[in-house]
């Protein structure tokens, strides 16, 4: 092996990268190259210079929290997704809420044709009609049985949902909710029941996009809906 | 510790982490925390971005390692989220242009060709009387790398990865790790020649 062949795997030599044959091969070749013994030792140098480099010039910083950093970040981040789910996922349907407009319409229909007045029916058809395009025209909206209702007046409201909520002492299977009042921007308090007994256990308070905060507003994270 | 060994005792955590025993996962990152800080803080050179690197790295490997199949070493799939992240960070827009390394040597660019570290005298920087002002130097001389030599260099020097393990971290070709390599050692040792000099 000439000395420009034993330069070529000089790095690799160096770095443990050859096979054993060829090393060994390159060893023997080395004794005969001063050259070649010299730039094995800059390379040698290079290491450990690139190794203090590094190491010498990484501030010194306390990572001990590293570890309940990643965990708390990671349950924030669970928190505000199943925040988001949950308030996607929400049907609600008024308690109190009067049969759907188009329910209405039918019963009425019905019992005028089962009073068979066909005339009264046909001018109550016009009626209808009229007040429906008002209705549309106005861009008014219904709020019909099992629609998610984002805003209006407060009013009770059930929540089809049976999903495993986290609760304050630890997780709680939710079997009924009730929506005890509906405000703007998607903020909705909401009372949840636990399986055994129907006492309502907690007050949630939740709000849309900005994670769960408990009604005195102690609370978040992980022990949101 | 052995390569070998570490790579089975991290496998182990691993498995014992995707079961969901929270102590094997607070012991990886215990175990690597501070190495990726000194990765990450290598590539962005900023103490705050590092640290969030940090952070970050840790979740992702929180949430996908489920996914994780162990084809890899731990490290190495964990070195590559860090470098990635990195990488995303900075958005750099393009790559240093590589050298062949072989066309480099072809050009007489070996380590003795040129300004060497063996003519600052010193042998250990660490152990050296004027540690600070060495350390600034070093610091000096490492800002001026790219980051694609910064990151090969770090990896390599610091902690010891194969070739091998350096074209699966930094996703590239065994054949383009030993030019980098090579360009990044070069220039790093022109860098702080020039800065040992002063």
């Amino acid at each position: 092996m000439n000395c420009n062949e034993v330069k070529t795997l000089l790095m690799p030599f160096h770095d443990g990268e050859l096979d054993p044959a060829v090393a060994a091969e390159v060893e023997t070749a080395l004794s005969g190259c001063p050259e070649c013994q010299v730039e094995l030792e800059e390379l040698s140098r290079l290491h450990t210079f690139a190794a203090d480099a590094f190491t010498a010039t990484v501030p010194e910083v306390d990572l001990s929290g590293v570890y309940d950093g990643v965990m708390a970040r990671i349950a924030a981040e669970d928190a505000a997704e199943a925040t988001s789910n949950a308030i996607e996922g929400v049907r609600v349907q008024r308690e109190d809420a009067a049969p759907g407009l188009i329910d209405r319409i039918g019963t009425w229909f019905s019992e005028l044709f089962r009073l068979q007045r066909p005339v009264t029916a046909f001018v109550a058809a016009a009626a209808v009609a009229a007040l429906v395009a008002g209705v549309w025209f106005s861009g008014s909206q219904s709020t019909s049985p099992g629609e998610r209702v984002d805003g209006g007046d407060p009013g009770i409201a059930k929540i089809d949902n049976n999903g495993k909520r986290r609760g304050r002492e630890g997780e709680v299977s939710v079997t009924s909710s009730r929506v005890e009042a509906i405000a703007d921007k998607g903020e909705v308090k909401v009372i949840t029941f636990d399986d055994s007994d129907d006492e309502p256990i907690v007050l949630w308070h939740v709000v849309e996009g900005e994670g769960v905060s408990m009604p005195n507003g102690s609370s978040n994270g992980t022990k949101g809906l | 510790m052995a390569n070998q060994e570490r790579k089975h005792e991290d496998q182990a955590l691993v498995e014992r982490a995707v079961q969901g025993d929270q102590k094997a996962f607070r012991q990886l990152v215990e175990r690597y925390q501070r190495k990726v800080y000194t990765i990450a803080y290598g590539i962005v050179r900023n103490p705050d971005a590092a640290m969030d690197v940090v952070q970050d790295a840790f979740v992702k490997v929180h949430r996908h390692l489920p996914n994780f199949k162990g084809d890899s070493s731990f490290y190495t799939w964990l070195y590559r989220i860090v470098v990635n992240l990195c990488i995303d960070r900075k958005r750099r827009a393009a790559r240093a242009a590589e050298v062949d390394y072989d066309d480099a040597l072809a050009h007489g660019d070996g380590f003795t060709n040129g300004p060497t570290l063996a003519s600052t005298g010193i042998e250990s920087p660490l152990k050296a009387a004027q540690r600070k002002e060495l350390v600034e130097h070093m610091d000096k001389a490492l800002e001026t790398l790219s980051d694609d030599h910064r990151e090969i260099l770090l990896l390599r020097e610091v902690d010891g990865l194969s070739y091998e393990e350096l074209a699966e971290t930094l996703d590239i070709a065994k054949g383009t790790v030993m030019s980098r390599l090579f360009h990044a050692r070069k220039n790093f040792q022109k860098s702080l020649t020039r800065y040992l000099k002063k």
